[in-house]
């Protein structure tokens, strides 16, 4: 059978030449763009480091000089600006449905708008050297549990981490670990932040690799505590509150009362309440705005442009041929072919055509994945520090897994835009075929 | 003869219904996406409603703020500071006019009128005096605010007419006061309202920037840093080059002077379609070809692959119509008689697809505005936004010349090889062909 379809697609190449450069192109083509869907979408599903269910953020904010409500003596009192903000902590933590709560600093949560990173070293032999690991970091108030709240859990016991309010402590992500020392059993070492002796901290635990944007891989992460809520002129930005809901809360009618009961006790002095939002809704506003989402629904319509000039090309092209094959066709029914064998030899001629341009189409893909990269998502300017554990950052892996993905999307499609004109076609009585013979 | 040729394919496309639907819809597919990709850049670039100067305007959004000392230590904000506008960009030879404006990116303010319990959530524009010059807004009533007005920070403020409609009703809102942010501001203009298609532009209410001080304070910790876009309008007589270098001139010489930082402004004033396309930070990588070379692959792609299809099919075509032309040859039509006429058959075809695919392109650029529009953006500030699209935004000659122009491409590189292969066959071998 393979030698006559073989021949077939030899006999025909003038015909076949046009859909076979069109499926070398489009192979390229789609391969392009099936991988960053394949990758964000991979790289959203690596665990995040933290739970999304029933965790919120209230946020504060404060009138301006310009403002009409505007209050001068309040602005000027530093003490009564932080008692107020202290206030409302405990406001929070009593409401009857809170867990626990957490005040970041800086917007530390998760698809912030804040990014705070530095330098981190081993050693003062590394600091001499310069020799230092990249991270992200997290601060938060003295007061709360971020642990508990974020659902940040240890890497040895997989239960939340438990704060144990040591200010000089710092506690690490995985990756950070096997970064710094090559194994995440170094709770009790110690770290430098900075080129200063002063700079040391003591790692007192070792939570799962996080993510801070849903569509990056997890990042190095350090997160320690910074002490207690100060007056500033800028204080409504650098604290916000983070609170975890106990389960079976129904969120709905928890919103509702919060924003009616609760929210309009935060208001005094040039101190008001200006923001809150879960943490799903923060993250779903972050892919909108940082160019995922966009990325993806590009990568999706022209994946969809190339699928559909295939279908068609693969159905015009079969249509022509099995038109003009009709005696073929009958010649084969009156032999004993049956619908069956038929549609198979047609479908089979389809996937030799379509594999041999793939296969012609991989030199071309290596070439491009070579020069200029394949997709990696990662926030810019980060040092690029990407684990081998996953596949996209294994050159063969990530290329294979994409080249298949592509080829069994260019295959299924070019099959069923050949198989409506074969059926078609396979329908015909042999006597009328083999009238035109 | 143009006329015989239509009649003839007019009589092909009802003969051979399938080979004129897949035709139809390929090209179809090919247009509506070419289009909706130029009507994209035609809202981003174009000069539309209120953005009419922008062939004559440059754009200075972004700086990095780095430390001469140690160039490891450095930050980077999307704006800048109220100085640098006010005082570096002032009295500039070459410019017009200057326009500072702090976009709403979606961010809305409650709005009410004095007295009355009902607020209105709407989104604001931050704007200097120079904006209204820049910017070539419809002023259905009122004035724009007046250079004494910014000084004074006199509490005027500029609305929409969809936003008068909405708190005033029938009556006239020119001199009515309303309540925004804890005081009352006086509407000393009325505007046509503005899409959010053009994002720098786009609100309900327009407030001088002088009136909020966080935009306008200077932070010793910032340098040149802030929040403001600034937009400079080209002045007559000059050209865009005599200000940047203009412009250049001036910066240098702040950094000079600065002894502790240097600001890059990475190329920067930019052509107005360039800044579009910068991110929301200052971007060392940001070259012309950076922001090319994906658009054009893109667009070759949507030419060459549905030409590919379009060219099999006409190359099957025309070996079944290989007699017919062994015919016409015998009688004298010379290769470039034919060669025109199956040129011209074709484009009949393809203009057919070319309107489907223009009014393809025209819904899904109405049923997608929301994202579409933005669809290219990697930093989107502009998101979940509804986005009116205009009628002068799809019906205009540059995307109807533009739909027309990309119909002859696709035609002639879909027909002309196929068609050329087939007419290098003899009068005998043609007429003896049988399909």
């Amino acid at each position: 059978m393979f030698k006559i379809i073989f021949h077939q697609i030899w006999n025909q190449r003038r015909m076949n030449a046009w859909i076979f450069i069109e499926l070398l192109i489009v192979s390229f083509f789609l391969w392009i763009v099936v991988d960053p869907v394949c990758v964000l979408t991979a790289t959203m599903n690596i665990p995040s480091g933290y739970e999304i269910e029933g965790r919120y953020v209230v946020k504060l904010n404060m009138y301006e000089e310009t403002h009409g409500k505007y209050d001068a003596e309040a602005a000027k009192n530093d003490s009564l600006k932080v008692e107020h903000y202290n206030h409302v902590a405990r406001l929070i933590r009593d409401l009857p449905e809170v867990e626990s709560l957490a005040i970041p600093v800086q917007l530390s949560f998760p698809g912030s708008g804040n990014w705070s990173g530095g330098q981190l070293f081993r050693d003062t032999a590394d600091v001499a050297k310069k020799d230092f690991v990249h991270m992200q970091w997290y601060q938060f108030v003295k007061e709360g549990n971020p642990f508990a709240t974020y659902g940040m859990r240890d890497v040895r016991t997989g239960e939340y981490l438990i704060p144990n309010e040591e200010l000089n402590g710092i506690y690490i992500s995985e990756n950070l670990a096997l970064e710094l020392f090559g194994t995440a059993d170094c709770v009790g070492r110690s770290i430098y932040t900075g080129q200063e002796a002063s700079s040391s901290r003591v790692i007192a635990g070792v939570f799962q690799d996080y993510k801070h944007f849903d569509f990056t891989q997890p990042y190095p992460m350090g997160l320690y505590y910074e002490g207690e809520i100060e007056a500033s002129p800028w204080m409504q930005w650098r604290y916000p509150f983070v609170f975890k809901l106990k389960a079976g809360v129904d969120e709905k009618t928890f919103r509702e009362r919060f924003i009616r009961e609760v929210a309009p006790q935060f208001n005094r002095g040039n101190i008001y309440f200006s923001d809150f939002m879960s943490f799903q809704e923060i993250i779903d506003e972050c892919n909108e705005l940082r160019g995922p989402n966009n990325k993806i629904r590009l990568s999706y319509i022209l994946s969809g442009f190339a699928m559909l000039c295939i279908f068609l090309g693969m159905l015009g092209t079969f249509w022509i041929r099995s038109d003009a094959r009709r005696q073929e066709i009958g010649v084969m029914c009156s032999m004993g072919a049956n619908r069956h064998r038929i549609i198979k030899q047609f479908l089979m001629e389809a996937t030799l055509l379509v594999s041999l341009a793939f296969l012609c189409s991989i030199p071309l893909l290596l070439h491009y994945a070579h020069v200029k990269g394949m997709y990696v998502a990662m926030g810019s300017g980060l040092y690029p520090i990407l684990s081998e554990k996953y596949w996209m950052n294994n050159f063969y892996e990530h290329f294979g897994l994409v080249s298949m993905v592509t080829y069994a999307i260019l295959l299924g499609i070019s099959l069923l835009g050949t198989l409506i004109p074969v059926v078609r076609a396979s329908r015909i009585l042999p006597a009328d075929a083999l009238r035109d013979e | 003869m143009i006329k015989l040729y239509f009649k003839q394919a007019w009589t092909m496309m009802k003969q051979n219904k399938l080979f004129t639907s897949i035709y139809v819809a390929g090209t179809g597919l090919s247009i509506a996406l070419v289009m909706t990709l130029f009507i994209i850049f035609y809202v981003k670039f174009a000069p539309i409603y209120p953005e009419h100067n922008r062939n004559r305007t440059l754009v200075v959004r972004t700086t990095k703020r780095i430390n001469k000392a140690n160039a490891g230590n450095w930050s980077t904000n999307m704006g800048t500071s109220w100085t640098f506008t006010n005082k570096m960009l002032a009295n500039l030879k070459h410019a017009e006019a200057v326009a500072a404006v702090i976009p709403s990116w979606g961010e809305k303010k409650q709005v009410s009128r004095i007295g009355g319990k009902e607020t209105i959530e709407v989104p604001h524009v931050l704007v200097n005096g120079d904006f209204w010059r820049v910017f070539t807004f419809d002023f259905i009533a009122g004035h724009p605010f007046e250079a004494h007005e910014m000084e004074a920070v006199s509490p005027v403020v500029v609305i929409s007419e969809s936003l008068a409609q909405q708190m005033f009703a029938n009556q006239a809102p020119l001199g009515e006061k309303l309540y925004l942010d804890g005081r009352e501001y006086t509407i000393c203009g009325v505007v046509k309202d503005v899409s959010n298609a053009t994002p720098v532009t786009a609100g309900d209410i327009w407030i001088p920037i002088t009136h909020y001080a966080q935009a306008v304070t200077e932070n010793p910790d910032m340098g040149l840093m802030g929040t403001i876009s600034n937009y400079l309008l080209v002045a007559e007589g000059s050209d865009k080059d005599d200000l940047r270098a203009e412009v250049l001139d001036i910066m240098n010489k702040y950094n000079q002077q600065d002894k502790e930082y240097y600001h890059e402004f990475f190329g920067q004033p930019d052509d107005y379609w360039m800044s579009t396309f910068r991110g929301g930070w200052a971007d060392e990588n940001f070259t012309v070809w950076s922001l090319l070379h994906e658009y054009i692959y893109i667009l070759l792609a949507f030419l060459i692959i549905p030409a590919l299809n379009l060219s099999g099919m006409i190359s099957n075509r025309m070996d079944s119509r290989m007699s017919e032309l062994g015919v016409r040859k015998a009688y004298g039509a010379t290769n470039g008689q034919i060669l025109s006429q199956v040129l011209w058959e074709n484009l009949f075809l393809t203009l057919a697809g070319g309107l489907v695919g223009l009014l393809l392109s025209y819904l899904i650029v109405e049923t997608a505005s929301n994202w579409i529009l933005t669809l290219f953006d990697d930093f989107n500030p502009n998101r979940n936004q509804a986005m009116e699209i205009t009628f002068e935004m799809l019906f205009n000659p540059v995307v109807f010349g533009s739909a027309l122009l990309f119909c002859v491409l696709l035609n002639l590189i879909s027909a002309l090889i196929p068609t050329t292969w087939a007419l290098r066959r003899s009068i005998i071998q043609s007429i003896h062909t049988k399909r």
